[in-house]
């Protein structure tokens, strides 16, 4: 660093670094995100779509503060999670075969799969009406993403 | 690409692909309509055909055209149109018995919807439609599964039982000229429910039969909807979304019905009363005696979890003996046939199972797997068989001490989405075969039946293919129509504005197998899901130069007139061929038919063996009659006809 402007604004970025990404993070576990051991998410099947259903902020399932999401099924990183398979009204099978993951979505039942991310990466999640119709919209993936954003794309 | 595409989303269920410029208004599959898979299969047979050690040198021409026979099995719009997994597509069955009492054995079919079709036949083949004369159309109203004959009241002519879906049972009393009288509610017999198959038995053995209906469980709504076919106006109670999980809820159960015969057309229901409370999701049954005390015991198929088997204690009761006598059974049992597979005297159970089937994978092109045990990985939740269950068909073994061994891998006897089995012998060798009807439909791809020759007592052997029952004609048929202008858009219709029709596998569910057409060798029947019946003549009497069998028909006095229980075994030179009367003929049904012994050749019986269930045995020895039928008369001996 040559110029006293440099040594500065080197002092600043540190000081950015050591006092806002520490803060940064704090702000998003100030978001008040628990993660239970299982992350317990219930994946729902209704007029075959799936609609998946995470904790709130109280990491507990099935409270007031749950969010449903329609769109994307989104999983955080390294994370013991209990997949809970739940049915509004048919029977659907469930595979997540890079796991070889089997289940059922049957209405009255809940059947659990139980699985541990790694790394930020996506799965195949394949979803198929017993004895009916397949429908494309009951194929789908899964995308295991950081907690921070997969905090992000539970709040957004 | 759009097919690819098509392919992919659909996978094994063949809900089709556009033909786009050859044929704008039609939605089909490529694959269903010219499935060149079935010539591979056909070829392969008869590469392995060289290699079985029995006689396959005949063949099936189906004459259902010709036959007389013109029964349109119906369906409602839960099994086309509406379609969702339901039940409705477990029937229907069909029978035999000679109901006018001519010496000819006439055939009723069941449709899910409209009137049975019942048909006379002149000896030689040939039918007649007499439905109405019989005072039968009144079954037009209801949803009906399937029928059994049995004759309730020993005056000599076949009594007739339906079962219906919720529109209440029906008992017919035959008049002894094939006129039947309805007498459901004063027999007291007319159960509403979600009924499925019925035998008749005498499981007291008091002489009069006896009637065991299966209820397979509430799988539809308190929700009617009408539809039309051919312009005429029918209903039914709409299936549930989830009748699969039916087996999981208790408060959806429908126990089998047992009624004791009191005599004079009245019957009582005893079920529970003599033990019978069976939990489940059941279908079908027959009779069986591994413990040979005369007292037929009952096997109960349950399609949605293990099977059930009661221990008739003497005309008693029955206990519940499953997890000691069959520890492990079908998970999703269908069909049920008991007959002796290699002569050794004990009768054989052999379980088709559809249910598993649908568990697993679907089976598209890799058509070897057809033959293999399904790799079921549900969750236990669902199964509720604590990993007591086999994902296939079942062949227990009778090993003569009461017990059996599950040999159904080790004998061939695995098959792809089998409903109900006949068994028979088809090429009169002295080994019982088998017919399994098979496939699912709409919207399924197709798949073939299954016939199984016993080579020896040793192994089954496919012979759909060498003996010209597959493939048959017609692998898919239009199923229904699709309105994409207004009333029917959804996802089918695929941008289509106008109508679109929509094609459906053919697919069998029941058959029957006799000589119809009494030239001394056996045919087949089927009733097909919502098509015609095939009618599958044989011509092993022109092809085989020592064709011999003898044909019995049992007449009891003590015992109930139709012998149901009674063991008959028949002695040759080189065999004794034994076979238990269950009466069963097929899925969900019971005929009145003269049990066919093939004798292998033989120029003469010995001697024949019969115990009634009275307790009565009979000794007939040197009867001096082959290639006939034979009356045995409980009373009086032997009496040629």
């Amino acid at each position: 660093m040559k110029t006293a402007s440099e040594r500065y604004k080197f002092c600043l970025i540190i000081f950015l670094l050591v006092f806002f990404l520490p803060y940064g993070c704090k702000n998003t576990n100030a978001l008040g995100f628990e993660f239970a051991n299982p992350y317990i998410v219930e994946v729902i099947g209704q007029d075959y779509e799936w609609r998946i259903r995470y904790p709130g902020k109280d990491g507990i399932i099935n409270t007031q503060d749950d969010i449903w999401k329609e769109e994307n099924f989104v999983l955080p990183t390294n994370t013991e999670i209990r997949l809970i398979f739940k049915s509004e009204d048919y029977l659907y099978f469930v595979e997540l075969p890079e796991l070889e993951k089997n289940g059922m979505a049957v209405p009255g039942l809940e059947s659990p799969i139980d699985l541990k991310t790694g790394s930020p990466m996506k799965l195949q999640f394949n979803g198929d009406q017993m004895c009916g119709f397949s429908h494309e919209s009951l194929i789908e993936s899964v995308s295991v993403q950081s907690k921070k954003r997969f905090i992000k794309y539970l709040t957004d | 690409m759009i097919v690819f595409l098509f392919g992919y989303m659909f996978r094994g269920k063949l809900q089709g692909v556009l033909n786009g410029d050859a044929s704008p208004s039609r939605f089909y599959n490529q694959e269903m309509l010219n499935p060149t898979w079935v010539n591979q299969m056909a070829l392969e047979q008869r590469n392995q055909s060289e290699n079985y050690d029995l006689f396959h040198d005949f063949k099936f021409v189906d004459k259902g055209a010709q036959s007389g026979i013109d029964f349109l099995h119906k369906i409602n719009p839960d099994g086309g149109k509406d379609h969702k997994a339901v039940h409705y597509d477990h029937g229907n069955g069909l029978v035999a018995a000679d109901v006018n009492l001519d010496g000819n054995l006439d055939v009723l079919l069941v449709s899910l919807v409209g009137s049975v079709g019942l048909y006379t036949n002149n000896g030689e083949g040939q039918f007649s439609e007499v439905t109405q004369a019989a005072g039968l159309g009144i079954t037009g109203t209801k949803t009906c599964i399937s029928a059994s004959f049995g004759d309730i009241d020993n005056d000599g002519d076949p009594d007739l039982y339906i079962t219906t879906i919720r529109d209440g049972n029906y008992l017919f009393e035959n008049d002894g000229k094939g006129k039947f009288t309805d007498i459901s509610e004063i027999a007291n017999v007319n159960y509403q429910g979600h009924s499925s198959g019925v035998i008749f038995f005498d499981y007291d053995r008091d002489g009069l039969l006896d009637i065991f209906v299966t209820n397979i469980g509430v799988y539809s709504q308190n929700v009617k909807k009408e539809f039309v076919i051919e312009g005429e106006v029918f209903d039914y109670y709409v299936g549930l979304r989830d009748s699969f999980a039916g087996h999981l809820k208790e408060e959806r159960f429908e126990p089998s019905k047992l009624y004791h015969n009191m005599g004079g057309n009245r019957f009582e229901e005893v079920a529970e009363l003599m033990g019978i409370k069976d939990m489940g999701w059941v279908g079908d049954a027959s009779i069986i005696d591994p413990n040979h005390d005369g007292y037929p015991d009952l096997y109960v198929t349950n399609m949605q979890g293990n099977d059930i088997y009661y221990e008739n204690n003497m005309g008693q009761g029955f206990t519940d003996k499953t997890t000691t006598q069959f520890p492990k059974t079908p998970w999703g049992s269908m069909g049920i046939a008991v007959f002796d597979f290699d002569n050794d005297g004990l009768q054989d159970i052999y379980v088709t199972d559809m249910h598993s089937d649908m568990l697993g994978d679907d089976i598209n092109d890799d058509f070897g797997r057809e033959k293999d045990k399904v790799d079921v990985s549900r969750p236990e939740s669902y199964l509720l068989t604590e990993g007591m269950s086999i994902f296939g068909n079942a062949f227990y073994k009778a090993l003569g001490d009461g017990s059996f061994e599950e040999v159904s891998d080790q004998i061939n006897a695995e098959n792809y989405w089998p409903w109900g089995l006949s068994n028979a012998d088809l090429n009169a060798d002295g080994f019982e075969d088998v017919f399994i009807a098979s496939s699912m439909n709409y919207p399924f791809r197709y798949a073939v039946n299954t016939v199984l020759l016993n080579e020896k007592g040793k192994k089954f052997r496919n012979s759909e293919f060498i003996l010209g029952i597959e493939p048959r004609a017609e692998v898919s048929k239009p199923w229904f129509i699709l309105d994409c202008s207004v009333e029917d858009k959804d996802w089918r219709c695929r941008g289509r504005n106008s109508e679109v029709t929509i094609w459906g596998s053919n697919g069998s569910r029941s058959s029957l197998i006799f000589d119809l057409d009494g030239d001394g060798d056996l045919d087949i029947v089927t009733n097909e899901f919502n098509s015609s019946p095939q009618v599958l003549i044989s011509d092993l009497s022109n092809n085989l130069t020592n064709l011999s069998y003898l044909k019995i028909k049992l007449v009891g006095a003590q015992s109930n007139r139709d012998g149901i229980g009674a063991m008959v075994a028949v002695e040759t030179a080189e065999s004794v061929y034994t076979k238990l009367v269950t009466g069963k003929s097929g899925y969900l049904s019971q005929s009145s038919l003269p049990l066919y012994f093939g004798l292998n050749g033989a120029s003469e019986v010995k001697k024949i063996l019969v115990k009634w269930p009275s307790g009565i045995q009979q000794e007939i020895v040197e009867p001096g009659i082959i290639n006939d039928l034979l009356i045995i008369n409980e009373d009086d001996g032997a009496l040629n006809e």
